[in-house]
C-alpha cells in the first residue's frame, strides 16, 4: 500500500506561495524558538531579575546567581532544543523509511525499550550505566524496535499494524518497567519522574556528551536527504534510479535509533514530539528532505521548549513541575487523533485484513472437549491456588474446609481471603478476555485490546482523579469513578470514530491517542499530588490484592448480564469479518452491530478495571489462544476465551501470592510477564 | 546480593510462567500450633484514630505493625511486636532499637502487607497508617486495627501529630505511663540540646534541612518545610527555617541546586546516603554549589544516612542529637 506522506493537506492556494512558505517556516520557527528560549531562561526556582539574567549571560561573574543562569538554566533550554530537534529528525527518518505517517521513536516502542534498558541497568548493573547510558539505551531501543517490527509481520506490515505492534511492545515493556519500579522502590524512585521525561540539567556534562551525536546524526540525515526523497517514490522506481534502497533504509534506521537513544539517556523518554513535528512541517507543503529535516528539527525544538515552558507556568508557585513528557503527550494525543481523523476522511475505508493466528488448526479435541478441558484446568488451578500463598495449606485441609471440617485458620484464610480473590480474578479475567475478543471483532484487528482503545487508562484517570480531587470521599467510590472514566474515554473514541463511519483504523488510533492523554494525566496527577508512588503504581499495574466477597458481588453483575449479550452479538460479528459490503448484503447492519459489540466490550472492560485495576494483556492473549484452538466463530470463541481469561488471571493471582512471600507480585504484572513472551512465540508461530 | 536474588526470582517467575506450572511455595509458617493469645483482663479504652472511635480491651499481647513510624513507636514503648512490615527497610533507613526485632516476622511490604501471614500470627492489635486504609475492613476482620492520625492543611504540625500518635499507640497498648515517660525524656533531651545551641551563641540562626539523592543523574534535594516533624525539632533547638514556601507544604518540596540560591546564607544540614553522595560527587566541582555562602564558609553539616525524618519520638531525639553534634563543636 502506498502511503501519501507528502500531501500538503492544505488547499491548492498554498502552492502559489511554495517558495515563501519554507522561508516563513524557518523565520517564524526561529523567532518563536527565540522567544520561548528567553521565557524558558527566565523561569526557575530562584527569582532572578531579567537584568541579572542578561548580565549573567553577557558579563559573567563568579557568583552563585550568575552560575545558576549559565550552568542550570542554559543547559536545560539547550537540552530542550537538542532533544526536540533530535526526536523530530528521528521521526522524519522513521516515517520515511517505513512509509508510515504514524512512525516515531515513541510509537514504535523505541523510547519504552530504551527506558526499560536504562531502568534495568540502574537496578542490576549501575556501573554499566555510569560507563555509557547511551549504549544501554541504544540496545534497549533497538531490541524494542525489532520486536515491534517482528510483531507487525515484517516489511509488509501496514502503517496501522506497525503502530499497533509498537504500542503493544511499549505496553509490555512499560508493564515490566513498572514492575521493576514496584520491587526496587528505593533504587528507582529517582527514575519515576524520568519515566515521563524531564529536561532538568545541573551542569553541561549531559549536553557536552549528547550534542556531538545529535549534530553528527542530523548532518548525516541531511546528507542522506536526496536518497530519502527517492525512497518516497515507490520501491521499483527507487531501484531503477540506482538507489540501494535497503542500504539507505538501514543507515537511516541506525541514525534514528542513535538519536532516540541519546535523547532517552539525556532527558528520558519524551513522546509525540517526533510524531507531531514532522507532520507540522509537511502540512505547509515542505516535501524535500533537504528542507524537511532542518525544519522538523527547528519545530521539534519549538514544541519541546514550549511544552517545558507551559509545564512550569502551570505550576509556578512551587518547586515541583509538570513532567515535560506528560505535557507533550497532552498536546500530541489530540494531534494524533486529528491525524487519524484526517487520514480517514481522505481515503475512506481501507479494510484491514483480519489476520489471525489460526492457520494451522491442529484440533485434536472437539469443541466440547476443549470447554471441558478448560473448565477442569480452571477448577484445578483454583484448588492449587487455595493451597499456596503466604502459608501453605495441605490439600486435605483445603478439601476439609469445603465440607466444613477444616482447621479454623485454614478455613478462614481460604474462605475470607483466597477464594474470593480467585473468584474476582476469574470474573475479571473472563470479562477482559471477552472484551478483547469483541473489540478485535469490531475493529477487525487481532491486536485490539481494552487498553489500546483507551478504556483502561480512562479508568485509571477516573480513579486517580477521585483520590486527588475529593480525597475525603469514601474509598468505596473508587470503582465508580474508574467506571465513569472508562466510559468517558470510550465516548470520546466513539464521537470521533462516528464521524468517519467507524473505520477500524480510526477507532484504534483515536484509542491510542486517548490512552496517551490518559497516561499523561495519570502521570501529572501522581507528580502533582505527590501521591505515594508505590501505592499508585500498585493500583495502576492491576492487582487482585485484598479483593473480597464485596468486590465479587459488585463485579459479578456485569459479566452475568453482558456475557450472554456478547453471545447474542457474536454471530453477527462473524459476518462482519467477511467485509462491510458482504455483511450488508447478508442483511447485517454493520454500524449497529459494531456499536453493540463495542458497547458490551467497553462495559465489560470497565467493570473489570474498576475492580482489579489496569490489568492488560488478558484481552489480547486469551482470544488468541482460543482462536488458535478453534478458529473464528464468535459464539464458540466467547465461552472458551472467557474460560482461558479466567484461568490466566487465577494462575497469575496464585503465582503472585506464592513466589516471594511475604511480598506479593501484583497479578497484572504477572500477566504482563507471561504475556510478553507468549506474544513473541505467537508471532513466530504465525509466520511459519 | 539482594538485588541478584530478586533478579533470580523474577527470572524464576518468568520461566515458571512459561511452562505454565504453578508449583512452588512458601513455608513461612504453619497453620497449626499457634497458641491462643492469652485473654488479658482489664479495662476497655476508647481511642480516637483515623477511622473515628475504636474500643480496645485489656493489654494487647500480639501486635502487628505495618509502617516504620508506628513500629518505632511500639519499640519505644518497650513492646516487641509479633510481626512488622519491611523489617530490612526499617533497619536500613530508621534503625531505632533494631535489636528488639530479633525473631519478629516480616509481613511483607508497607504498601501491600501479606494478609495471610498477618492472620497466621493471630494478632490482637494491628497498627498502621493511612496508606493501608483501602483494606482497613480486611485488617479489622483479623484484629482490632488502629490507624495513626495524619496532618492536614488545617492541622499541619507534624511534631504535635507525632506526639499524639505515640500517645495513641501507648493508649492502645495499655502503656500510657511509658508513653508519657518517652515523650518527657525526648522533649527534655531536645531542650537540653537547645541549651547547648544557645550556649554556643548559635540560637536564632537560620537553617536549611535537606534529604539529598540523585534523580536521573541530577542531584536533587528535598527541602523540609516548617510543618514537618524534623524542621519542628530544629525549631525546638532554637533555629529558624530559611525555607519558607509561599503556599502550604506539609512535609517537603523537591528541587535542584538552583533552589538553594535564596537559602544560601543559612546553615546547611543534609542527609545523604554514602553510596549516593551528591555533595562529594556531582556537586563538588559545580560552580553554583561552590559559590553558595554556606559552602564557602564551611557551614554544611552531615546528619548521617540513617536519620529518619518521618519517624517517632526517638527519631526526633536522634535528629536533634545529630544536628547539634555536627553544629556545635
Amino acid at each position: 500500500m502506498k502511503m501519501k506522506l507528502n500531501e500538503s493537506g492544505a488547499n491548492t492556494a498554498f502552492f502559489l506561495y511554495k517558495g515563501v512558505i519554507p522561508l516563513a517556516m524557518f523565520v517564524g520557527g526561529g523567532l518563536l524558538l527565540g522567544v520561548l528560549t528567553i521565557m524558558h531562561i527566565m523561569q526557575g526556582a530562584a527569582d532572578l531579575t531579567p537584568r541579572l539574567v542578561i548580565e549573567a549571560l553577557l558579563s559573567p561573574q563568579d557568583t552563585a546567581e550568575h552560575h545558576v543562569v549559565r550552568t542550570v538554566r542554559l543547559p536545560r533550554v539547550v537540552a530542550g532544543i537538542l532533544a526536540g530537534g533530535a526526536l523530530a529528525v528521528a521521526g522524519v527518518l522513521l516515517q520515511t523509511i517505513t512509509r508510515n505517517p504514524l512512525a516515531s521513536a515513541g510509537t514504535l516502542g523505541i523510547n519504552a525499550g530504551a527506558q526499560l534498558a536504562v531502568v534495568m541497568a540502574g537496578v542490576f548493573v549501575p556501573s554499566l550505566l555510569a560507563v555509557s547510558p547511551m549504549l544501554v539505551a541504544f540496545v534497549g531501543g533497538t531490541v524494542a524496535a525489532l520486536l515491534a517490527y517482528a510483531l507487525a509481520g515484517g516489511i509488509q506490515a501496514s502503517p496501522l499494524r506497525m503502530a499497533l505492534a509498537g504500542m503493544i511492545v511499549s505496553m509490555a515493556v512499560a508493564a515490566f518497567t513498572a514492575g521493576l519500579q514496584l520491587f526496587f522502590e528505593e533504587e528507582t524512585t529517582g527514575l519515576f519522574l524520568w519515566g515521563s521525561g524531564s529536561l532538568i540539567q545541573n551542569d553541561w556534562s549531559g549536553i557536552s556528551y549528547a550534542w556531538p551525536w545529535v549534530v553528527i546524526c542530523a548532518v548525516a540525515a541531511i546528507a542522506l536527504s536526496r536518497s530519502l526523497d527517492v525512497l518516497l517514490l515507490n520501491e521499483e522506481t527507487a531501484q531503477s534510479l540506482g538507489q540501494n534502497v535497503s542500504k539507505v533504509r538501514f543507515v537511516s534506521l541506525v541514525i534514528a535509533l542513535v538519536l532516540a537513544a541519546v535523547i532517552v539517556s539525556l532527558v528520558g523518554p519524551i513522546g509525540f514530539v517526533g510524531l507531531v513535528a514532522p507532520h507540522l512541517v509537511r502540512l505547509v507543503g515542505i516535501r524535500s528532505h533537504k528542507l524537511l529535516i532542518p525544519a522538523a528539527f527547528l519545530w521539534g525544538s519549538v514544541l519541546l521548549v514550549g511544552a517545558d515552558v507551559v509545564g512550569r507556568l502551570a505550576n509556578n508557585s512551587s518547586y515541583s513541575e509538570l513532567p515535560v513528557g506528560a505535557v507533550t503527550a497532552l498536546i500530541g494525543g489530540p494531534c494524533l487523533a486529528w491525524l487519524a481523523y484526517r487520514a480517514a476522511r481522505k481515503h475512506r475505508a481501507v479494510p484491514e485484513p483480519f489476520q489471525s493466528s489460526s492457520h494451522k488448526k491442529a484440533r485434536r479435541l472437539s469443541y466440547g472437549g476443549l470447554l471441558i478441558m478448560a473448565t477442569i484446568g480452571l477448577l484445578a488451578s483454583t484448588i492449587v491456588g487455595m493451597m499456596f500463598g503466604g502459608l501453605k495449606i495441605p490439600l486435605h485441609e483445603v478439601l476439609a474446609v469445603f465440607i466444613g471440617q477444616g482447621p479454623e485458620q485454614a478455613s478462614s484464610i481460604i474462605l475470607n481471603s483466597r477464594l474470593p480473590r480467585m473468584l474476582v480474578a476469574a470474573c475479571a479475567g473472563a470479562a477482559l478476555a471477552v472484551s478483547g475478543l469483541l473489540m478485535q471483532g469490531v475493529v477487525r484487528n487481532p491486536l485490539a485490546d481494552p487498553s489500546i482503545i483507551g478504556v483502561t487508562s480512562g479508568a485509571g484517570v477516573g480513579a486517580l482523579a477521585l483520590l486527588l480531587v475529593w480525597p475525603d470521599l469514601p474509598i468505596a467510590l473508587l470503582p465508580v469513578a474508574a467506571f465513569a472514566g472508562a466510559i468517558v474515554a470510550a465516548l470520546i473514541v466513539y464521537v470521533i470514530a462516528r464521524r468517519t463511519g467507524f473505520q477500524p483504523a480510526v477507532i484504534v488510533l483515536v484509542g491510542i491517542a486517548v490512552s496517551a492523554c490518559g497516561s499523561a494525566l495519570i502521570q501529572i496527577m501522581v507528580v502533582e499530588a505527590k501521591m505515594n508512588v508505590g501505592a499508585a503504581l500498585a493500583w495502576l499495574s492491576g492487582s487482585t490484592y485484598a479483593r473480597g466477597w464485596d468486590d465479587l458481588v459488585q463485579l459479578l453483575f456485569w459479566p452475568a448480564v453482558l456475557l450472554p449479550a456478547a453471545w447474542i452479538v457474536g454471530r453477527k460479528l462473524d459476518i462482519l469479518a467477511v467485509g462491510n459490503e458482504c455483511a450488508t448484503g447478508l442483511g447485517v447492519h454493520v454500524v449497529n452491530t459494531r456499536l453493540r459489540g463495542a458497547a458490551i466490550g467497553v462495559a465489560l472492560a470497565a467493570a473489570a478495571v474498576a475492580t482489579v485495576g489496569t490489568i492488560g494483556f488478558v484481552g489480547l492473549i486469551a482470544p488468541h489462544a482460543a482462536r488458535m484452538l478453534i478458529g473464528h466463530h464468535h459464539r464458540k470463541l466467547i465461552p472458551l476465551s472467557a474460560l482461558i481469561g479466567a484461568l490466566l488471571l487465577v494462575l497469575a493471582d496464585a503465582i503472585g501470592r506464592t513466589l516471594m512471600p511475604p511480598s506479593e507480585i501484583p497479578s497484572g504484572l504477572v500477566v504482563a510477564i507471561i504475556g510478553a513472551p507468549y506474544f513473541l512465540w505467537l508471532m513466530r508461530s504465525t509466520q511459519k | 546480593m539482594l538485588k541478584m536474588s530478586r533478579l533470580l526470582i523474577l527470572i524464576f517467575c518468568f520461566s515458571l510462567a512459561l511452562v505454565g506450572c504453578s508449583s512452588g511455595g512458601a513455608k513461612q509458617g504453619t497453620t497449626e500450633g499457634q497458641a491462643k493469645p492469652q485473654e488479658a483482663q482489664g479495662d476497655v479504652r476508647k481511642l480516637n484514630h483515623l477511622k473515628g472511635e475504636i474500643e480496645i480491651k485489656g493489654t494487647p499481647q500480639r501486635v502487628v505493625v505495618l509502617e516504620w513510624s508506628s513500629l518505632e513507636d511500639v519499640l519505644a514503648l518497650g513492646v516487641k511486636p509479633v510481626g512488622a512490615a519491611d523489617i530490612d527497610g526499617y533497619k536500613k533507613w530508621v534503625n531505632i532499637k533494631p535489636d528488639m526485632l530479633e525473631g519478629v516476622t516480616d509481613v511483607g511490604s508497607r504498601v501491600e502487607p501479606n494478609l495471610e501471614i498477618i492472620q497466621s500470627l493471630k494478632p490482637d492489635l494491628i497498627i498502621g497508617v493511612d496508606r493501608i486504609e483501602p483494606f482497613y475492613d480486611k485488617l479489622s476482620d483479623i484484629a482490632p486495627t488502629i490507624l495513626f492520625n495524619k496532618t492536614t492543611e488545617q492541622d499541619p504540625d507534624a511534631y504535635a501529630m507525632m506526639e499524639r500518635n505515640l500517645k495513641l499507640a501507648a493508649d492502645a497498648l495499655n502503656k500510657q505511663v511509658e508513653g508519657e515517660k518517652v515523650l518527657k525524656e525526648v522533649n527534655d533531651a531536645i531542650a537540653a540540646l537547645a541549651g547547648k545551641v544557645k550556649e554556643a551563641g548559635k540560637a536564632d540562626t537560620e537553617f536549611v534541612l535537606v534529604q539529598a539523592f540523585t534523580m536521573k543523574n541530577v542531584p536533587t534535594m528535598r527541602y523540609l518545610s516548617d510543618n514537618s516533624m524534623s524542621a519542628k525539632v530544629f525549631n525546638k533547638l532554637g533555629l529558624k527555617n530559611a525555607f519558607q514556601p509561599t503556599k502550604y507544604v506539609q512535609t517537603m518540596e523537591e528541587g535542584g541546586v538552583e533552589a538553594l540560591l535564596p537559602l544560601k546564607k543559612a546553615n546547611f544540614f543534609y542527609i545523604v546516603q554514602d553510596d549516593d553522595h551528591i555533595f562529594k560527587n556531582q556537586l563538588k566541582e559545580n560552580p553554583v554549589w561552590k559559590n553558595l555562602d554556606f559552602v564557602k564558609e564551611n557551614r554544611t553539616y552531615a546528619m548521617g544516612g540513617d536519620t529518619w525524618l518521618f519517624g517517632g519520638p526517638l527519631s526526633a531525639q536522634l535528629i536533634a542529637e545529630r544536628a547539634v553534634g555536627a553544629f556545635v563543636k
